[in-house]
């Protein structure tokens, strides 16, 4: 009872199915009918529900591989491929995975699932602060790490934070010398000494690597932080920092108001769901909120699948009481007892850091059984479609992520028929902001209907990765001039894996906001930027988005389950001798059914980067798909 | 609970102007105003899924096309369903499942009975521009199950076959394997269907679209030629069907969806098990023969009737009729149990008249009757939809009464609590809020230690109710008073904690209710044991309401019926007692002979008294094999061996027959019709839906020709109709009930004293039968049969899914296939001690006999106790088991029986 599961129903075991068939799979393999029988009994629940499940996570296969190579968009235009083939030339069996949130230093290449445990260091003396973030681990910050702990003196401090977001200057150290921050970047191990002996000299402005005070760089001082504000500047496991920094000061301003107060300020600050869909997050949690039931759940969903996003990881590794935050306003406005974060498995440093925040909310009171409320972390098993919230609760349930026909509306019979309210991270870090600042503050950023700030999550095939936290408005052209460089891109594609795929000369005329996305037919989602260079290749992307999108298809609607097997091979068709006289009328027909009739955003969407990419770059296809589309 | 607002709404379909309810989808207002929206992994059984996406519509004001099946129906909708629009996608989707389907139509075994057909020709599908691959071609077809077959290369993935089974059977036994394109119906861990979990009701089968699932017969047979509904003939649920014929052979039976009692349901049996009906088995003429020493012959109906006539009127001449008695049959109809009774009352002139419901139920009605003035099931079993909490005693549905135990199971889901007190840890017990594994045979100790911590926390009714409803509360309260938790807990062996949690679920729930089974009756103590549990229901209001009451759940299709209609020695129609003068008097009146005045004798007491100076001479048992299913059938063959005259009448020749001097053929249900009275007091029609082999006729035929060979007319007329309607004219809560009431699908539940009474769904809620509720206080008492240090282990007896009671009929079908013998289940302590392993033979013996079986270790049966079925007369269980029987009505103690073993 205390996680709100049912009374009785073999159906829907619960999460724990999903760790037990990890473990069991990893550590002995394919289980065969005895031991689906045995872990079916375990878990209250039927041989046929076992296997079902099995057959549909790809975490639940065994595999031998012994690298596994990250074959996300940002990954993939920053050569994935050639790097596979390099390891598979060293005798490497190569697994591929799609994203691990290391899109600025791409191509991830993972050869562990066990989280980095960052090093650290007390001490009175020097402040060192260095990112632990999974990005600026990828980019050699335990190298850093060591260096400093080796050569620093022995009363320095090293004091580990979130990320800046600023990735060409990764790994950046930042030393606090008489309160202030200075920085430098990028370095590498052996600069650390230099670093050292430049500020014992106090000559540290001197050192080549040396940039100053983080906030007096431009591209910095022109963000709004508002859900990153803390990010990279105190200690995620460090609440007493993190409340100094204002973490849970947006708790105190909604228990003050209560619930009718914070659903009135989301509304005021026009906070719309950040997970893609834009949807106003006051009506979904009002809606919660006058459901009568005992039990109510929230959910986070950090199944961040699109590749070239990690904002959320971002959030849970460097700030991860601001999810904390947002999930405890949602759930004392809603009157939620259960809370639940759907973590992807690809996130082990953030599962990491959240648990061990978790704990230090839970010692501080916030959360436990007493209070009220509880978080409970639950990975995901390798699945797209699991980040549908609806796929999300029925993994949440024990059972295959298969999207669920609405209504009912989760908030109404979500997590085991429950009362469920489910946003993205993001969002429920923002609402913490809203809640923390102001709506007023909030409202007067962004665009008429696109209110506050977008966190844009520049990757791919650029010499300036960066993530930045801006207000919503101006063109993404200018987002681009910013904060990164448009040089050399020949290709973007915008919203992750389903978003459109547009020429980098068109960008100036996009505005930065929802609308402006949807106007020039594509979508924001989740603030994915993943660019392409000139050796963008438009038929191989084709094909390998509809590959993936097959892939990943949860097949419960026909038009999604046939329909993206049978694109792929139009797609792998189409302007090849194979071609047919019917492919290209059959090709339009097939996106008509699929955009307007499958059960969700997968199949819904999964033309829109084929129609765009066809419509732009027609020569790769044998010409266009017909008069007029121009998408 | 659900709650289903019946607001009326109004919108237009079409432009038509058609009404819904409020909450209803745009798919169901559609089918209610006959509007129909093409759709392939909908049905009215399951809930919504949306995965086909062939229902989208398009609705003013709301974006794209929607799917009808799971967007809501509001007031002043306006909804297109035939659009160009609508119909250019919905044949777009069709080609993709076309594209990814075999197209061997022609030969597919669904042709003709295919919706993927219909739906491609309401399109106007003419090409498939696709590949044609479909995924899981080359798949073999899954044979395993010899009812239905599985080819999972016509598959379209619509899960209505897994939602069937996880929703409406639950049993969970089916799921997907893979996902996308990949994705394909597995059973079990990806098995055969024999191998899963499966239980072969066939929910599956009847959705299954396309021709994926496939019913064996019917694939072979084709499409029926004609349908007839009717009511099952297995158990006391009463599931009804409709039963297609094809050239007078039965091709299948479809559960009937617009049916109350099973919705559309089945089991495993109700479906696939009746094709008993052609064995080669059954009998085809009379037989006959002197003395049971000969060989029968085979003889005409008129030589078979003379020869028993000739034989009653001499033994009744010199031994009197109360020589001369019968057993008629809880498995035959109401008419046929009336007129068993009348041919012994009016033409015999003896009472002796019992049926096999003597062996099961009498204890229910004797402690129900004490309790409540009424031996019959309080409540129905719509009831479980709505109850808060269901006390679950002595029953084991799942196996026993396989659709009601779904219906528990799917209130299991929608949050009911439940209590199982149960010896055994049954698949129901394992999904109980709570177990009260009981030593067997101290239910009365139980029950009134449940009321001691009810009446010491004072949870039992306000006074108005027990003032106003109950008496004899104060002597209850003294008895329950004795029995305190820790000495409840010592007799019963739960403990006192969970006693004291059972205690409280149950009475602070808002209604709770209670279904029992023979794990209640049969015992030595079984009436004070059903007298113990109503008066727990009496003493915390849980009777007279929706969702409350005591049911028991019947074992053979017409339990109910047979006594309801005077098949007993001591009461005519509907426990009118016939030492009462004026029932008596108006029996004579209408039947125009003078009734017998004395009680007669229960059967068991006929059969000991065979061999007396004044004892039986002659039995007439009909549909009841009493030497297979009777404990210590040793004896119970002696005395039958012992008769003069014993009369057989079966539809196959049974263990009883073989002690008989004429047996005679009888039609099966199939053939046959009348009325059968289900657990709920539902009376319902059977059809004659084919003819009977050879010469045999329908039993209640053969009673009157029977009766007219010995100069009595007892037919009011030529139909069961007629004869419904004479014994309804005697019977006050029949008055209102007549064949034409009787055609709708939900029939009349008696009462139904007059014809514009609509029957009695909830009995008792004004006031009792008996006028006040009466509070039994019965003192515990040790059953009979008790464990001593030669026969150690005490054995318990019950059924199995597979098999039906003495398996006559099950046996002579397929389901051997899933079952075919009787185990000894023993826990793994004991088996462990005695160096007994899973399958080795052994010995279980009594002081009456010792037998062979395979031993079944597990941990569902209590250390001490054994378990076992008695489906298989090679096996013999019951020559094992003891005469010990139930004070009041001698009903067996087959539930409690010291036995031991040893391994062979």
């Amino acid at each position: 009872m205390s996680l709100g599961l049912p009374l009785w129903d073999p159906g829907r075991p619960g999460h724990e199915l999903l760790e037990i068939l990890k473990e069991e799979i990893r550590t002995k393999g394919d289980p065969d009918a005895a031991r689906i029988r045995e872990i079916a009994e375990l878990t209250g629940t039927t041989a046929a529900k076992v296997r079902g499940v099995i057959g549909y996570y790809a975490e639940l296969k065994p595999t031998d591989a012994t690298v596994r190579v990250c074959i996300g968009e940002s990954c993939r235009a920053q050569g994935a491929d050639s790097v596979i083939s390099k390891l598979e030339s060293d005798g490497e069996t190569v697994g591929h995975l799609h994203c691990a949130g290391l899109c600025a230093n791409g191509p991830a290449v993972i050869r562990s699932d066990e989280p980095i445990v960052a090093l650290s260091q007390a001490g009175s003396g020097l402040q060192f602060h260095l990112s632990l973030d999974s990005m600026s681990l990828s980019y050699g910050a335990e190298d850093i790490a060591a260096a400093i702990i080796e050569n620093a003196p022995t009363d320095a401090a090293l004091i580990r934070t979130g990320s800046r977001g600023l990735f060409h200057l990764e790994p950046i150290l930042e030393i606090e010398i008489e309160g202030k921050r200075i920085g430098f970047g990028p370095l590498v191990s052996t600069d650390v000494s230099s670093v050292i002996s430049a500020i014992e000299r106090g000559e540290s402005d001197s050192h080549p690597k040396f940039f100053g005070a983080i906030e007096s760089l431009p591209e910095f001082a022109s963000q709004t932080r508002l859900a990153m504000s803390r990010m990279g500047v105190c200690d995620p496991l460090n609440l007493d920092s993190m409340k100094q920094n204002g973490a849970y000061v947006g708790l105190d301003a909604a228990r003050r108001g209560g619930a009718e107060f914070v659903l009135s300020e989301l509304k005021n600050a026009g906070l719309r769901g950040r997970g893609g869909a834009g949807f106003p997050t006051h009506f979904k949690w009002s809606a919660a909120a006058t459901e009568e039931s005992a039990v109510k759940h929230v959910v986070a969903n950090a199944d961040e699948g699109d590749a070239g996003t990690f904002i959320d990881r971002m959030i849970m590794e460097g700030d991860p009481h601001a999810l904390i935050e947002g999930m405890l306003i949602c759930a004392e406005t809603i009157g939620a007892n259960q809370g639940w974060i759907y973590l992807r498995s690809e996130y082990p440093e953030a599962k990491l850091i959240m648990q061990s925040a978790i704990n230090s909310a839970r010692n501080a009171g916030y959360l436990g059984e007493n209070t009220g409320f509880d978080i409970t972390i639950a990975n995901g098993a390798g699945s797209y479609v699991c980040g549908e919230e609806t796929a999300l609760l029925e993994s949440l349930e024990g059972r295959r992520g298969e999207v669920r026909a609405r209504p009912p509306y989760p908030t109404t019979s979500g997590l085991f028929g429950k009362p469920t309210i489910v946003n993205n991270v993001l969002t429920f870090a923002l609402a913490a902001a809203v809640l923390r600042e102001g709506s007023e503050k909030i409202s007067a950023l962004g665009t008429d209907s696109s209110r506050g700030t977008v966190v844009a999550q520049i990757v791919g095939n650029l010499e300036r990765p960066a993530c930045v936290e801006v207000p919503f408005g101006g063109t993404i052209g200018e987002l681009f001039t910013n904060y990164s460089s448009l040089e050399g891109v020949t290709a973007m594609q915008i919203g992750g894996p389903l978003g459109s795929v547009f020429k980098a000369d068109e960008l100036n005329e996009i505005e930065l906001s929802f609308e402006g996305l949807a106007n020039a037919g594509g979508l924001l989602g989740h603030g994915g930027f993943v660019a392409y260079g000139e050796d963008f290749d438009a038929h191989t992307e084709v094909v390998g988005w509809m590959k993936f999108f097959r892939d990943e298809s949860c097949g419960k609607c026909t038009p999604c389950r046939i329909g993206t097997q049978r694109a792929l091979e139009l797609l792998q068709r189409l302007g090849s001798d194979t071609e047919r006289e019917s492919d290209r009328s059959l090709l339009i027909d097939l996106d008509d059914i699929m955009t307007s009739t499958s059960l969700c955003a997968l199949g819904g969407l999964a033309m829109n980067p084929v129609r765009s990419t066809i419509a732009r770059w027609p020569e790769a296809f044998g010409g266009s798909l017909a008069v007029g589309d121009n998408q | 609970m659900m709650e289903q607002s019946i607001d009326s709404i109004i919108m237009k379909i079409n432009g038509q102007q058609v009404s819904g309810k409020s909450g209803q989808t745009i798919m169901q207002v559609a089918r209610d105003n006959d509007i129909s929206i093409p759709s392939l992994c909908d049905s009215p059984h399951l809930d919504a899924f949306g995965s086909c996406r062939m229902c989208i519509v398009e609705v003013d004001g709301m974006q794209g096309t929607p799917s009808s099946c799971t967007t809501l129906a509001s007031e002043g909708m306006e909804i297109e369903t035939g659009s160009e629009r609508l119909w250019d996608l919905r044949k777009g989707i069709t080609e993709l499942y076309v594209s990814e389907h075999p197209l061997d139509c022609l030969t597919c075994t669904a042709n003709g009975d295919c919706e993927l057909q219909d739906v491609a020709a309401e399109v106007g599908l003419r090409e498939v521009r696709y590949d044609n691959t479909p995924a899981n071609i080359g798949m073999p077809i899954d044979f395993s199950n010899p009812f239905f077959s599985f080819d999972a290369s016509k598959c379209i993935v619509c899960s209505r076959c897994v939602r069937a089974c996880d929703d409406v059977q639950v049993t969970h036994a089916l799921s997907i394997d893979g996902r996308g394109f990949d994705s394909r119906i597995i059973a079990g861990a990806d098995e055969t269907f024999m191998e899963s979990d499966c239980v072969s009701c066939g929910a599956c089968v009847n959705e299954c679209p396309v021709g994926a699932l496939e019913d064996t017969v019917e694939r072979a047979a084709g499409v029926p030629d004609n349908w007839v509904r009717t009511t099952c003939a297995f158990c006391g649920v009463g599931c009804q069907f409709d039963v297609g014929v094809k050239g007078g052979k039965l091709v299948t039976m479809q559960p009937a969806a617009d049916s109350p009692v099973n919705q559309g349901h089945a089991c495993v049996k109700g479906r696939f098990a009746s094709a008993y009906v052609h064995h080669e088995d059954r009998l085809t003429v009379p037989l006959l023969r002197e003395s049971i020493e000969d060989e029968f012959r085979e003889v005409s109906w008129d030589e078979a009737y003379q020869f028993i006539a000739d034989g009653w009127t001499k033994i009744k001449a010199e031994s009197g009729p109360d020589a001369i008695g019968a057993i008629t049959s809880s498995r035959s109809t109401n008419e046929l149990n009336y007129l068993g009774a009348k041919l012994m009352r009016a033409v015999i002139g003896t009472n002796n008249v019992d049926n096999c419901a003597r062996v099961c139920h009498s204890a229910t009605v004797k402690g129900m009757m004490t309790v409540f003035g009424a031996g019959a099931g309080t409540n129905s079993l719509e009831d479980i939809d709505v109850t808060d909490l269901l006390l679950a005693s002595g029953c084991n549905p799942i196996h026993g009464h396989p659709v009601t135990g779904s219906r528990i199971k799917r209130a299991r889901k929608r949050g009911m609590k439940m209590i199982v007190a149960d010896p055994k840890k049954t698949l129901l017990a394992k999904m109980s809020d709570i177990h009260l594994q009981l030593r067997p045979g101290t239910n009365v100790a139980l029950y009134q230690g449940l009321s001691h911590i009810i009446i010491r926390d004072g949870l039992e009714a306000g006074e108005d109710w027990m003032n106003t409803r109950t008496e004899n509360l104060k002597p209850y309260k003294e008895m329950c008073a004795r029995m305190t938790p820790d000495i409840c807990s010592t007799l019963t062996g739960i403990p006192v904690d969970t006693l004291e949690a059972a205690a409280k679920m149950y009475a602070t729930s808002s209604a709770a209710m209670s279904v029992h089974g023979l794990g209640m009756t049969e015992h030595s103590h079984g009436s004070e044991g059903v007298m113990a549990l109503s008066s727990l229901a009496l003493l915390t209001g849980n009777v007279g309401r929706p969702g409350t009451g005591i049911n028991p759940l019947r074992g053979q299709n017409n339990v109910q019926g047979s006594c309801d209609m005077g098949a007993l020695p001591n009461v005519y129609t509907n426990y009118q007692a016939v030492d009462n003068e004026e029932n008596r008097s108006a029996f004579s009146e209408v039947w125009k002979v003078e009734a017998p005045a004395k009680a007669g004798l229960t059967y068991p007491e006929m059969l000991q008294t065979v061999g007396d100076q004044d004892g039986v001479r002659s039995l007439y048992m009909i549909g009841s094999d009493i030497a297979h299913t009777d404990p210590d059938s040793d004896a119970v063959k002696r005395a039958m061996a012992n008769l003069d005259l014993l009369i057989v009448q079966d539809i196959f020749f049974c263990e009883s027959a073989k002690f008989a001097h004429v047996v005679l053929p009888a039609a099966s249900f199939l053939e046959s019709d009348g009325t059968y009275t289900n657990g709920e007091r539902r009376i319902q029609r059977i059809r004659k839906a084919i003819d009977s082999p050879g010469i045999a006729k329908e039993d209640w035929i053969i009673v009157a020709e029977l009766a007219k060979k010995m100069g009595h007319d007892i037919l009011a007329g030529p139909t069961p109709s007629d004869v419904w309607d004479e014994l309804a004219g005697l019977t006050p809560n029949f008055k209102g009930i007549n064949y034409t009431r009787l055609e709708t699908p939900q029939a009349v539940q008696w009462p139904s004293p007059t014809e514009d009474h609509p029957g009695t769904t909830v009995m008792h809620q004004e006031k009792f039968s008996r006028g006040l509720g009466n509070f039994a206080a019965p003192e515990f008492s040790e059953p009979n049969e008790q464990a001593s240090d030669d026969y150690p282990f005490i054995l318990v007896t019950g059924r199995n899914l597979f098999h039906y009671n003495a398996g006559t009929q099950t046996r002579r079908s397929d389901l051997v296939k899933f079952r075919d013998t009787d185990y000894l289940e023993i826990h793994i302590k004991d088996a462990r001690r005695l160096g007994i392993n899973d399958g080795d033979e052994v010995w279980l013996s009594s002081p009456r006999n010792r037998i062979k079986m395979a031993a079944k270790v597990g941990d569902t049966v209590r250390i001490g106790n054994l378990f076992t079925t008695f489906h298989f007369p090679e096996v013999g269980v019951n020559s094992v088991l003891s005469a010990s029987a139930d004070g009041y009505t001698h009903c067996p103690e087959y539930k409690v029986q010291a036995v031991s073993i040893e391994k062979v």
